[in-house]
């Protein structure tokens, strides 16, 4: 018997919601039952392709210019200072990038879209301690959102000469005389094939393919500054705009995993998206970023193979995914711990929480382990997800939830007793959920089975907010941890 | 650094034969037993390796002021000493007292052979009490928790006041716990444990079991520290500082007779652009007094708290930090990492007073001095002479006590 619905009921909706658009919201539950899967998967894509494109004026990589650019006539004071001051305005700037980039997710306009940056920016990894500039990190979010929707080659070739993406491997200033082969390294290990499906002189000939790049103001721009060429990296860079120099390209023909060709960085980045070993790779993380934890080595065959007959399309990757047997077994049902950031969202959606309070949700996600722009270990390798999202601080911390919510700053260190605020906020609640019995605010909360009315009515009573209290009491559940 | 990861956390948990961990916990912490009022050890990590030089100053030794123009302790600035052969960090007024009243003593040239100087590998060696390539996945203390320690079903035998567990009290077990936000604790709810059980039998996730197992933690810990609220802490001048309040938990946590058996604190910070640790590269001076002003105005009060309530003589606090430094100075108004350094311990059975052989400064190796005591042999007195448990089996090798505890508990 399968248990691949042929049209989605409440329940089958509801999962399939969860999983791949953060959350059910009583609209999305409308527009998809009564779909099959694939049909509903459709839907999805339609609302993230038809969304516009959010964007964050001010913060193309274009605009950015070096405040404190080494200059050789600049006293050792003069640079000190205009350093700490440029530090300053990278940090707050980053920060404001993520703010924008939370309210992007949470707000629920595209979020299977959203979904997939979130997953893709995890892929990719990425650390603020690297890659400083919120220019940077805004144009390779706005670059993974552009492409999440398409090929997974595209989105490579992209990446490759990405800004941030470039300086967080190595690849910013990177000659005939190579100075680090790291950056190809990184490319084999995290985002193509994988360890163990390469030799040592594929990272050197990839390193070869990568030659040519330096990151640099954009030629338009007029007045050259004559910058101290011995200043680091961070003190001379003029600009953000990848620039080719021929001369310092190697063009020699290379093998790259026994193919040889006069490989650059873009036919280079293309063969390895088209491997075998990297269909398997971005089959594998998408499955698991939608809750299908081990696949069975049937699915993943299919998977392959539709990436290897679509030429890498996520939307084909998808539709294997949500019309497979794994996706629908009860014992994958309930089993994927949401990630702070899948959390938040779908409660702001479940909730119609406007407008959003996003600087005191980013403070909280930093306090429930996930830091936008800082995935762990300097950025390599993403973040591990699954038993790793929930300690018992961090559990601590996401049972605040319902108090950041309301725009509270979440309230973390040791702080002692009297430090205690012990008044609650309201659950901020729709109009139609104000009077909401305990029974409607658990089939719009959708948490995992377990919490019965009995529970929620016991947190309910003697308070005059019921409504509020019974809200709390789910968003506070180990329930309501999973989709 | 190798720790029980959550995964090995849960395996445990499946391998649990009759009722799920988490009902005999609610079980438990329904009906709380009387007050625990054994001995209690409390771990004080100072980050980044403490100076040793610095700490307990060779005021007599020429080898010492040349090697340090700039960041020496002037004799006469240096707080005297019984003896007179060395003297104290200025800072460490409090200290100094605590030893007078014979609470507290400082293990010097403490280390062990073949030192390492990374951060991680140092600390790592320092926390599971073994010098094996391949340290084990549990800490001294968690090990003791784990074989030794009659502590049962106890939730919170074992306590850290930070983010992530350390491995000094990591256990095999899942009896220690982290509390990094105390605010999200006093709100939490401990839940009613016949609703818990009535909603577990619903369930058919793992991973619900793993996270209703969190959770229940997160009542045992909040359960502890609404007790513990009612501590007299507040009344002592604990340092207003996540290690004062840290600790000031502490001591109000041992007062209202809590089950945890180790506690683990920590002074000094790496987290963010104004932290200050005991990584003293650069204006050694300028940290050492903040952090020793910390260090001793905490342990006063801590003193002053648990003897006030009657609870000093259950306890038993030690340091330990990375490394200590080099002998010469650096360019930078300060040190760079090396080998012995200093231990401190306070508590209400303990040999006070300076103890240990002082560093030969003829014998520099790399930079770095020698060690005299081998930090095992503390670990060892600890295990044996105040949890009155055999150090054998838990330290791996034979190793002497080195006494600190003064009298055997009853």
């Amino acid at each position: 018997m399968t248990n691949t619905p042929r049209q989605l009921n409440r329940e089958a909706a509801a999962h399939f919601l969860r999983r791949l658009a953060f959350a059910a919201t009583p609209s999305r539950l409308a527009a998809v039952r009564g779909l099959s899967p694939a049909e509903a998967l459709s839907r999805l894509v339609e609302e993230s392709r038809s969304a516009t494109l959010p964007t964050l004026s001010g913060y193309e990589p274009e605009a950015w210019t070096n405040s404190a650019l080494r200059l050789p006539n600049r006293s050792e004071a003069e640079q000190t200072a205009l350093q700490g001051a440029r530090d300053e305005q990278h940090r707050s700037g980053i920060e404001q990038v993520r703010r924008w980039w939370i309210e992007e997710a949470v707000s629920g306009t595209a979020p299977l879209r959203e979904n997939l940056t979130l997953c893709f920016e995890s892929t990719f990894g990425s650390s603020t301690q690297l890659v400083d500039v919120p220019h940077a990190l805004y144009g390779r979010n706005a670059t993974i959102r552009r492409h999440c929707l398409g090929t997974v080659p595209a989105l490579l070739q992209d990446l490759v000469l990405d800004p941030a993406m470039m300086i967080q491997i190595g690849t910013d200033e990177h000659f005939r005389i190579r100075m680090s082969d790291r950056g190809a390294k990184l490319i084999l290990d995290h985002w193509t094939v994988g360890k163990g499906s390469y030799e040592n002189a594929d990272v050197e000939n990839l390193s070869k393919a990568l030659t040519g790049w330096r990151l640099e103001s954009s030629p338009s721009r007029a007045s050259r500054l004559e910058v101290d060429p011995s200043a680091p990296r961070p003190d001379r860079r003029t600009g953000l705009t990848p620039i080719f120099d021929e001369k310092q390209f190697d063009a020699r023909p290379k093998t790259l995993l026994g193919t040889t060709a006069a490989f650059d960085a873009r036919s280079a980045l293309r063969h390895l998206a088209l491997h075998p070993a990297t269909a398997r790779r971005w089959s594998a993380l998408l499955v698991q970023h939608l809750g299908v934890e081990k696949p069975s080595a049937a699915l993943s065959e299919r998977l392959a193979s539709a990436y290897e007959s679509t030429g890498g399309e996520i939307v084909a990757l998808l539709d294997v995914i949500v019309t497979s047997d794994e996706f629908w077994a009860p014992e994958n049902r309930w089993n994927l711990i949401k990630s702070p950031l899948h959390l938040v969202a779908g409660a702001c959606q479940q909730l119609e929480i406007a407008p959003r309070p996003t600087a005191e949700i980013s403070r909280w996600l930093e306090a429930a382990g996930q830091v936008l722009f800082d995935t762990p270990n300097g950025g390599e390798g993403g973040w591990p997800g699954a038993e790793d999202w929930v300690s018992s601080s961090r559990l601590a911390v996401r049972y605040q939830l319902p108090d950041v919510l309301a725009g509270r700053p979440p309230s973390l260190g040791i702080r002692g007793p009297q430090a205690r605020d012990s008044t609650r906020s309201e659950v901020p609640l729709p109009e139609s959920l104000r009077n909401a019995s305990a029974a409607e605010l658990r089939a719009r909360l959708d948490p995992a089975p377990g919490l019965d009315v009995g529970i929620l009515d016991q947190a309910a009573q003697q308070t005059s907010n019921p409504a509020s209290a019974a809200a709390r009491r789910i968003l506070q559940s180990p329930e309501y941890q999973l989709a | 650094m190798p720790q029980l990861t959550r995964r090995e956390w849960l395996s445990w948990f499946a391998l649990a034969p009759t009722l799920p961990r988490f009902f005999v916990q609610s079980a438990q912490a329904a009906t709380p037993a009387a007050g625990y009022d054994g001995p209690v050890v409390v771990v004080v990590r100072m980050i980044g390796g403490n100076d040793g030089l610095n700490t307990v100053v060779p005021i007599h030794d020429d080898r010492y002021y040349e090697a340090r123009p700039t960041i020496a302790i002037p004799s006469r600035q240096a707080l005297s000493m019984p003896g007179g052969d060395v003297g104290l960090n200025p800072w460490l007024a409090d200290v100094r007292e605590l030893m007078e009243e014979g609470h507290a003593g400082i293990v010097q040239g403490i280390g062990y052979p073949s030192p390492s100087r990374s951060h991680l590998r140092a600390t790592e060696i320092w926390e599971s009490g073994s010098l094996n390539p391949t340290a084990p996945s549990e800490g001294w203390l968690g090990r003791y928790l784990d074989h030794a320690c009659e502590c049962g079903n106890e939730p919170l035998a074992g306590l850290q006041f930070a983010e992530e567990l350390g491995l000094t009290l990591a256990t095999r077990t899942g009896r220690s716990q982290t509390i990094a936000h105390d605010g999200p604790l006093l709100d939490f709810d401990p839940r009613d444990p016949g609703l818990a059980e009535a909603a577990a039998r619903g369930s058919r996730s793992s991973r619900l079991d793993y996270l209703r197992q969190v959770e229940n933690g997160l009542g045992d810990a909040s359960r502890q520290l609404h007790r513990a609220a009612k501590g007299r802490g507040t009344a002592h001048d604990y340092p207003d500082t996540e290690f004062g309040r840290s600790l000031r938990w502490t001591g109000d946590m041992i007062e209202t007779g809590c089950p945890t058996r180790t506690y683990y604190v920590t002074i000094g910070s790496v987290d963010g652009a104004d932290a200050v640790s005991f990584d003293t590269h650069i204006d050694q001076l300028a940290k050492h007094r903040l952090l020793f002003e910390e260090f001793g105005r905490g342990l006063r009060a801590f003193t002053d708290h648990l003897q006030k309530s009657g609870h000093f003589g259950r306890v038993l606090l030690l340091t330990f930090s990375d490394f200590g430094r080099q002998l010469a100075e650096n360019k930078t108004n300060g040190t760079d990492h090396g080998d012995a350094g200093v231990l401190f311990y306070l508590g209400g059975g303990v040999q006070a007073g300076l103890q240990g052989t002082p560093v030969d400064l003829g014998d520099v190796r790399n930079g770095g001095v020698q060690a005299t005591v081998d930090f095992r042999g503390v670990y060892a007195d600890v295990l044996q002479n105040w949890l009155n448990v055999d150090a054998g089996p838990i330290l791996g090798d034979d190793v002497d006590p080195f006494r600190i505890v003064s009298r055997q508990r009853a």
